[in-house]
Formats: C-alpha cells, sequence, structure tokens
C-alpha cells in the first residue's frame, strides 16, 4: 500500500503503530499487515512437545520466497519438523509448497510438485543447482536432507542420493554460492550437534534453570561438522569439505549461514553464526581453499571477546559506507553482535555505537535480513525472536517464550533506531525468516515461520519515502541467477552495493531479486556489475519504480519486466 | 550490635555446661565473642550441651551460633543455629526473646557459606518485623539476589535502598539493573553507591563499565583512573583499555591489555582486547599472536565451561553429592571464579564434614580471595580431624608466615 492508500489503510486491521502520514511526523511509518490467512497460508509448523525438553524441538524450521513455478510471482515453501512421541520422533503434518495463483493469494500444491515428506526438516535453501531456468530446492533436516530439482512448473523430483546430498547430520541453515566461479552453485550447509533420541543427553533427563526443567543447551551434545559441497556441472555434488578446508575447524554448532564477499576481492565468503562458540568467517582462498579468519579479523565474538549463541546471520552494507558488514542474532540476555566492515576485510564490533545493543538485549533472535523496509535508500534490519524455552517465563520474568519481532530503521548514518515491538503482527516463537515483494507493489514483505504455528506473511503496507527499482540477474557464462554477483546503484549522489544472494537469516532463503530504495532519486543513475565470471558491465540509467531483467553480456541492456501474472511462466 | 537477653535461673539444672555457658553468655554480652566462642564450641563438640535441660539447649546452640557468625565461623555458627531450631527450638528462643536474632544469624551465616536457598527458607521463618527491620530487608535482599530470585530481588533491594544510607543497597540493584540490559539505571545507582560508600571497588568498576556501554567511554575512563590509583588490578587496567580502546586510542589500550595480562596472565578478554588494538594498529603479526594465545586459553576455558555446566546439572538433581561439589569447585577455581568454587567448596564440606578434599579445597579458595583468617580455620579444622595432613599443614604454615608476620 502506497501513500496514496493511506485512509483505506487505516481502515484495515493493521498490525501497526500508527496511521499517520509520513509528512505529519519526523519519523517514518512502517505498517505490515499478517496476510497469511486469507492468502491461504495455514500450515502449522510442528516442532516436537509442547514442554520442548530436547534441544532438536526447538530449532525450528524455515521457510523460502521463490518462484517454483516460473510464473514471475513468489510463491511459498514452508518446511516442516514433527512431534515427539516419547524416544519417538514421528512425522508431522510435512512440509507445504504453496504457489501464489493470483495476487496474494495461494494454493497448496505441495503433493502435486513432489514435495511431501515425512523427514524432521529444519532449514532451506533455494537455487538453479542445474541452470536450467527453474529453481532447485534443498531441505536440510536432522539425518536426513533432501534436494528437490524442479522439472519445470514447479514440479519437483527428489534427486538426494543421485546428487550425492545425503547425510545423517543435524543439518541447519545452507546456503547456495558458486565458491570456485565455475558457473555453478555449490551448497555449504551447516550442521549443529550429535544428538540421539534413544540416547539424549545429561543422562536422558533435561536440564534445570532456575528450579525449572528446560532442554539442554548444546554444550550438553558433541558438535556436528559444517559441510561444503561442490556442484560437479550440475549432474551432483561432492564433498568438498576436507579439500577446501572446512573440515579443519574446531567443533562449533552451526545455526546460521551467510554468503557474501566481505573482502570485495570478487571471490564470494562463508559466515557461519555458531551457537556458544566462536562464530566462522570462511575466508575464501581464491575458489580452492578456505581459511576461517573471524578471529583475526575482528567478527568471531563478542566485544570483550566471549562466545555467543549465534543463530541466524546477515551479510550485507548496512550502514551505507561500501564495505560489506556481519549481523548476527544472539541469544536472550546477550544483544545482537554487529560487525562493522573496516573495508579492508576486518571487522569491529559495533552494536553499541550502531544503536543494536540495549534493544535486542532481553530478545532471543533468529532469522534476520537487512532490507530498505521503506525505500529511503538505506538498509534496515528485521529480526525474528522467539525463546527456545516454553518455559522461559518460569526461568527468568522478564524473558517471554512468544516475543515479537523486531525493525530496527536506518537513520541513514550507520545508527539504527528500534521501532514499536508490536509492529509485527503478534508474538510467537518465531524462528524462519524470508523476505521479497510478494505482492510486486515495490516494497519488500516478509514471511516468518513460528514454532507449532502457521506462517506469517507480513504484507508491507507502510508509507513509501521514496523510489525503487528492483533487479533480477539472470547469468550466462556465470551461474544462472548471477549468485555472487555484485551490484552497486547510484542513485541521487548515493551508491549503495548489494551481493546477490538467496541465503543469510536462519533456516530460510529469501527471493534474489536486488531491491534498491532510491529515496528522492527517480532514476538509478548507474549501475555496475560485477558478475562472479569476472565480467564487469555498467548500466543505467534506469528509470526508478520498475523491475529490471539484466542478461550477462547483453552489454548492458536491461530488459524492463511488467509485473507478473500467477500461471504464466515467462 | 544486637543485646543478649540475660540468662538466668533456667541453665542452673546442668552445673558444669550451664556454667560455661553463663560464662560465655556473659562473654558475649561484653563484646568478647572470641571468649564465648572458644568455651562454647568444645562445649558443643564433646556433646555436653546434653547435659542441659532440654528447654536450655536451643538457646546454648543459639548462643554458640551468634558467637561462632561474629568470630566468621559461618560453618559452626549455620550449623549451631540449625540445631537451635530443631523440633521445638524456635518456640523456646521465642519465649526468651531470641527466636528472630537466630533466625537472622542463621541467614547471614547461610549466605556466608554461600547457601542462598537455606538463607530465604531461613528468613520465611523470621517475622514481619524481623524481616522488615533494616538489617532483615539486607538479609532477605541478598539471599533472594544470590537465589536468583531477581523480581523479589529488586523490590526487597529497592525498600533497602530507600529506607537506608547502605551502599550495597544501591550496589545490588545496580547489578540487577545492569543484567537487564538497563544500563543508564544501573550506572545512576552505581553512582548513588559510590557517594554512600566511596571506597566500594565493585561499585567504581560496575560504574566504569556501565559508562562505557552507554558509550560514554571518557567519562567510563575518569573513573577507572581513579580506581586505579587506589587500585590497579587486572581488572582495572583491562577496563581502562577498554575506554581506550573506545576512544580509538590503540597504542595506550594495548598498554594497559599488557598490564593488566601482568597480573593475571590468562586474562582471555584482555589478550583478547589486546589483539584487538595490535590489529588496529596495523601490527598483523603482533595481533596474531596475542590472539592464537587468547585462542588457545579460550578453548579451554569453554571446555571447562561446558564441564562446569554438565556437573552443575548432575548437583542440581542429586544436591549432596560431595563428591561432584568438589570437582565442580576445582572447575571453577581453574577458571578463576571464585564465587562460583567458594559456592561449591562449602556445599562439598557441607554435605561431607569430614571431606579431606573439599576442606582442603575451601581453604585454598579462601587463600585465593585473600580471607587468609577463613582459610585458616579451614586447615585448622581440617588438621584437627587429620593431624598428619601434610599439606594442609605446610600450606596452613606458609599462610602464617606470609600474612601473619608480627602477630602472635
Amino acid at each position: 500500500m502506497k501513500a496514496s492508500n493511506f485512509a483505506a489503510g487505516c481502515l484495515a486491521s493493521l498490525a501497526a503503530l500508527s496511521c499517520s502520514p509520513r509528512e505529519n511526523s519526523r519519523e517514518p511509518r512502517l505498517q505490515f499487515e499478517d496476510i497469511a490467512p486469507q492468502a491461504g497460508l495455514d500450515r502449522v509448523a510442528r516442532s516436537g512437545s509442547a514442554t520442548k525438553l530436547w534441544i532438536l524441538e526447538n530449532i525450528g524450521t524455515g521457510c523460502a520466497l521463490f518462484d517454483a513455478d516460473g510464473d514471475g510471482r513468489l510463491d511459498v515453501f514452508l518446511a516442516n519438523a514433527g512431534v515427539v512421541s516419547g524416544s519417538e520422533l514421528l512425522p508431522g503434518p510435512g512440509p507445504a509448497l504453496y504457489l501464489q495463483v493470483a495476487d496474494k493469494r495461494f494454493a497448496d500444491r505441495t503433493e502435486a510438485a513432489g514435495l511431501k515428506s515425512d523427514a524432521w526438516q529444519t532449514g532451506v535453501a533455494v537455487g538453479d543447482v542445474d541452470n536450467d531456468g527453474d529453481l532447485d530446492l534443498f531441505v536440510a533436516g536432522y539425518r536426513r536432507n533432501a534436494l528437490y530439482r524442479n522439472r519445470g512448473g514447479g514440479v519437483f523430483d527428489e534427486a538426494t542420493q543421485a546428487a550425492g546430498l545425503q547425510s545423517d547430520r543435524f543439518a541447519t541453515s545452507a546456503v547456495f554460492l558458486d565458491y570456485d566461479r565455475d558457473g555453478f552453485i555449490d551448497l555449504y550447509s551447516a550442521n549443529y550437534v550429535r544428538f540421539d533420541p534413544r540416547r539424549p543427553p545429561n543422562d536422558g533427563k533435561p536440564c534445570i534453570q532456575s528450579g525449572v526443567e528446560v532442554a539442554c543447551g548444546p554444550g550438553h551434545c558433541d558438535p556436528e561438522p559444517d559441510r561444503l559441497y561442490h556442484n560437479e556441472r550440475g549432474e551432483k555434488f561432492t564433498d568438498a569439505s576436507d579439500a577446501a578446508g572446512i573440515s579443519s575447524a574446531e567443533g562449533s554448532y552451526g545455526l546460521g549461514t551467510a554468503a557474501g564477499d566481505i573482502d570485495d576481492d570478487g571471490w564470494p565468503d562463508v559466515y557461519v553464526a555458531n551457537d556458544t562458540t566462536a562464530n566462522f568467517l570462511w575466508r575464501n582462498l581464491q575458489g580452492a581453499r578456505f581459511e576461517d579468519v573471524a578471529l583475526y579479523r575482528g567478527a568471531a565474538l563478542s566485544d570483550s571477546g566471549q562466545g555467543q549463541a549465534g543463530m541466524g546471520t546477515e551479510i550485507a552494507d548496512a550502514d551505507g559506507d561500501g564495505a560489506m558488514d556481519i549481523f548476527v542474532t544472539n541469544y536472550s540476555e546477550e544483544n545482537n553482535a554487529f560487525y562493522r566492515g573496516l573495508g579492508n576485510g576486518t571487522f569491529e564490533e559495533a552494536s553499541r555505537s550502531a544503536g543494536l545493543a540495549d534493544a535486542s538485549f532481553l530478545m532471543l533472535g533468529w532469522g534476520a535480513k537487512c532490507i530498505d523496509l521503506d525505500n529511503d535508500a538505506d538498509l534496515d534490519i528485521v529480526v525474528a525472536n522467539g525463546h527456545v524455552w516454553p518455559q522461559a517465563g518460569q526461568v527468568n520474568k522478564a524473558l517471554t517464550y512468544e516475543e515479537y519481532c523486531s525493525v530496527y530503521l536506518n537513520t541513514g548514518s550507520g545508527r539504527f533506531v528500534e521501532q514499536g515491538s508490536s509492529m509485527f503482527a503478534v508474538r510467537k516463537s518465531y524462528r524462519g525468516l524470508a523476505v521479497g515483494d510478494v505482492d510486486a507493489d515495490g516494497d519488500v514483505d516478509i514471511l516468518l515461520t513460528a514454532l507449532d504455528s502457521p506462517p506469517c506473511l507480513l504484507e508491507n503496507r507502510g508509507v513509501s519515502l521514496g523510489h525503487w527499482i528492483s533487479l533480477r540477474l539472470e547469468g550466462t557464462k556465470s551461474n544462472r541467477e548471477g549468485i555472487g554477483a555484485r551490484v552497486w546503484v547510484t542513485a541521487g549522489g548515493t551508491t549503495q552495493v548489494r551481493d546477490v544472494t538467496r541465503g543469510g537469516s536462519y533456516l530460510s532463503a529469501s527471493d534474489a531479486r536486488l531491491h534498491f530504495g532510491l529515496g528522492r532519486a527517480r532514476a538509478a543513475d548507474a549501475v555496475r556489475i560485477r558478475w562472479p565470471s569476472g565480467l564487469e558491465e555498467k548500466l543505467g540509467p534506469l528509470e526508478a519504480g520498475r523491475r529490471y531483467h539484466i542478461v550477462e553480456g547483453m552489454g548492458g541492456a536491461p530488459t524492463p519486466e511488467a509485473a507478473p501474472t500467477p500461471g504464466q511462466p515467462r | 550490635m544486637f543485646v543478649l537477653p540475660v540468662l538466668g535461673a533456667a541453665l542452673l539444672g546442668a552445673l558444669g555446661a550451664a556454667d560455661a555457658i553463663a560464662r560465655a553468655a556473659q562473654a558475649m554480652e561484653d563484646g568478647d565473642a572470641r571468649s564465648a566462642y572458644d568455651v562454647l564450641r568444645p562445649l558443643a563438640e564433646s556433646t555436653r550441651f546434653g547435659d542441659l535441660e532440654a528447654r536450655d539447649r536451643p538457646r546454648a546452640w543459639c548462643l554458640l551460633g551468634l558467637a561462632a557468625e561474629a568470630v566468621q565461623d559461618p560453618e559452626t555458627a549455620a550449623a549451631a543455629h540449625e540445631k537451635a531450631l530443631e523440633e521445638n527450638g524456635a518456640e523456646l528462643l521465642e519465649a526468651q526473646g531470641l527466636r528472630a536474632a537466630c533466625l537472622l544469624s542463621l541467614a547471614r551465616s547461610a549466605l556466608d557459606v554461600k547457601d542462598a536457598d537455606l538463607a530465604r527458607r531461613t528468613l520465611e521463618r523470621a517475622g514481619a518485623e524481623a524481616r522488615s527491620s533494616r538489617e532483615g530487608l539486607r538479609v532477605v535482599a541478598l539471599a533472594a539476589f544470590f537465589a536468583g530470585d531477581l523480581p523479589s530481588a529488586k523490590e526487597v533491594l529497592e525498600k533497602w535502598r530507600s529506607s537506608s544510607n547502605d551502599s550495597e543497597a544501591s550496589y545490588y540493584l545496580g547489578v540487577l539493573h545492569f543484567d537487564r540490559g538497563d544500563r543508564a539505571k544501573a550506572l545512576e545507582l552505581f553512582d548513588e553507591a559510590l557517594r554512600r560508600d566511596p571506597s566500594s571497588y565493585y561499585a567504581k568498576i560496575y560504574s566504569a563499565r556501565a559508562a562505557l556501554e552507554l558509550d560514554r567511554a571518557a567519562d567510563a575512563l575518569r573513573s577507572v583512573d581513579a580506581l586505579l590509583a587506589a587500585t590497579p588490578t587486572a581488572e582495572s587496567h583491562y577496563l581502562r583499555g577498554k575506554c581506550l580502546l573506545r576512544l580509538a586510542r590503540w597504542e595506550e589500550a594495548a598498554g594497559s591489555f599488557r598490564r593488566s595480562l601482568e597480573l593475571k596472565p590468562r586474562y582471555a578478554e584482555a589478550l583478547y582486547s589486546l589483539g584487538d588494538a595490535l590489529r588496529r594498529l596495523g601490527r598483523a603479526d603482533a595481533s596474531r599472536a596475542a590472539l592464537m594465545e587468547f585462542e588457545k586459553v579460550h578453548r579451554e576455558e569453554q571446555e571447562r565451561l561446558r564441564k562446569a555446566d554438565r556437573l552443575s546439572q548432575k548437583l542440581l538433581r542429586s544436591p549432596g553429592d560431595a563428591a561432584t561439589a568438589e570437582e565442580l569447585a576445582r572447575l571453577d577455581l581453574e577458571g578463576d571464579d571464585l564465587d562460583g568454587a567458594e559456592k561449591n567448596a562449602w556445599r562439598a564440606v557441607r554435605s561431607s564434614p569430614s571431606s579431606e578434599g573439599g576442606r582442603l579445597l575451601l581453604a585454598r579458595i579462601l587463600v585465593r580471595a585473600g580471607r587468609y583468617s577463613a582459610a585458616a580455620l579451614q586447615y585448622q579444622r581440617l588438621l584437627a580431624a587429620h593431624p598428619t595432613h601434610a599439606e594442609a599443614r605446610s600450606e596452613l604454615e606458609d599462610l602464617i608466615r606470609k600474612h601473619a608476620r608480627g602477630r602472635k
């Protein structure tokens, strides 16, 4: 909804702070409405028992916003875990693929799409693994990963074994990246703990906190090492963890992953948010190997050198200084971490000076994305919150199991201001978070998952503070979606930089389109793209308010895209 | 100082013990708790309280508890008061006007042996009047604070703070706000604590930390400099380094971290921050060396914490498991967590008073904490039970040589 629709918006039942127009206030007015119920998104994400006394039960499940059937509209995939009975893990309602069949109307096509599963799923990664122009799906899980190849039109074939991606580990977040820039996207899969329901930790007993029985934390289990899979030209994946140096890492409890070029050397790096232990920053050594430089570059720990309970993560130039920053969500009574990029591939923990510390202190954060919610030409931050213990309030009266999500608006100077906490729907124990312009109206919407709850689809109905453009890249020599391409957009004298990725956040995959708020500028004066192949192209000016499709090597001639029509393949 | 009600004719039924107790009571009245303790403790150990009339025994135990508390033997004090309050002891003490004093003393002694739950249970038996006195509020607040019942602690700390000028009340309330992430309120309270007692080391440290976290590095630096002049500890040097880091004074920051590490070589936070400062100075190799050292210490620390967490859970399931408590205390001590170590060592000792290992460990922890008299008492107690214990003897002699010079 735009400013012109303001009056009508006030009549709607909005989970919003205010209906005052921007013009009457110094503060931007964000408004979101959870349209999941009327959109038909009703699958409950089951995650074990009500008491959640096993660590497996409080990890949650992720989601994806992607165009499964190639009609130009964003569809929704929701992973699902299961239920617990004694020491048995039993299937729950299963995952769901919802195709957007009409404007903001979704239909459950899970079975027809071939995505029914009884696995205990966790994270979702989306990418075109074989460069055939449609998007494939990797679903991580407890002792069972799955790769679903898209046949086209949103019909999938499970190809896990043939692709070599089977696993008996406890996998969490995963991200596709083309680490060796060979034109095919590879896969980094974070793993969490070794957990056996027949032999749970702490001699099978729950842990006790302040006299209350709760699930034991990861320290009671052995860590499960992460894996890196190399894509063999779209045919299959091989485990490259040893060869690439990933296996050399000390045992850690991996939860969130993000890929991005942190040192601007053209090679995509990987960041992993680890629970209670130092986070990883895998610096890509020109596609051959990775080395963990997080500690030596100031992005591993808290300001005082403590390991925090890293959950989700995001790589983005959040402060707009041209260097990539890293945002990590952490446990309650720890603030979220903001590692400000210093421009030479090193970081400083700047959560306090960025205004992100105290506001997050009591919350337990998971999914997070840096997006320009109000199109004012800077990146804001959204965070999905929710405690791991249903008993959190009994353990500490300052905590709650169900929490609001958080939104931090960028003041434009590298500082963030938390907005009203009740802005985001209702309190739930949120986990996954993915973003994309679901209704193609020029602002970014948010998909959230929550434990034992249907998802929330938060339609952005705020007052847009500016213009925007949206860019969809298509690689020809590079991988098909241009994953890993770096794009600089200059408008109104300001340059913004983004990397093309579907990863980041927690257990979730977002739309790969790059959405740039332009503020008052009516056009992007210049667009520069550095493709994974190494090709650099310059485009522009590009008129604001449009979605562009840019094909690698076409000499800088983007194609404006019409608003998508549901059900019509491009 | 408390006033002990006069012990009178009720004790005459058991002449020997009664006489001794009368003398002890007089000593207490005269403010000579040491003499009272020296009379009563052997009498209690030789079961001579059994010679007393049943109705007089609670008073005798209570008297011993009060004397023991006064001479800083909280273990004896707690045990004596628990005996005093057994069966109908509380009623008898009430009639003798001793109940509230005995309960408060037991609660304080329980806090001294780091048993906040016992303190809380005890205070529940004290009357509203005792609980709402200044001393009552102090003990109730601290018991709730250390038991982790922070909402109750906050409520009582606020009452205590507003009804007294006690620095401790402001300090603990400040810590509570600090731990909840409200640094601004915490800073206000630490500053109030310092106005009430300018010598409070921990209030100074916390005040500087809160100012630093409020992005008031220059203010924090001024506080730390004042602190350093009086108390140059590893922590205060470290904190100075953090202030200087925030002020982008990298070279001076590195110097402060180095001084901190001279005093405490395995100070992980200081090693990490030294690496950070050196990185900002562009000294990549030196930074890497500091961080590699940090990594080693940090890894060991993580492993220690994991083990400690597992043992804590075991202890929560079996609170009387002295061996686990002792193991946990040992791990805490390794990690320089003296509070945790003392708490768990007391637990081991109280669960198994004859345990050699637990008591020796407690003595060593008290030495590390600089509480030499309390440590000496533990060594003496161990030697009384095991006269040939060579380590205890040698360590006690060493303690006397180093810290009791010039005394008789």
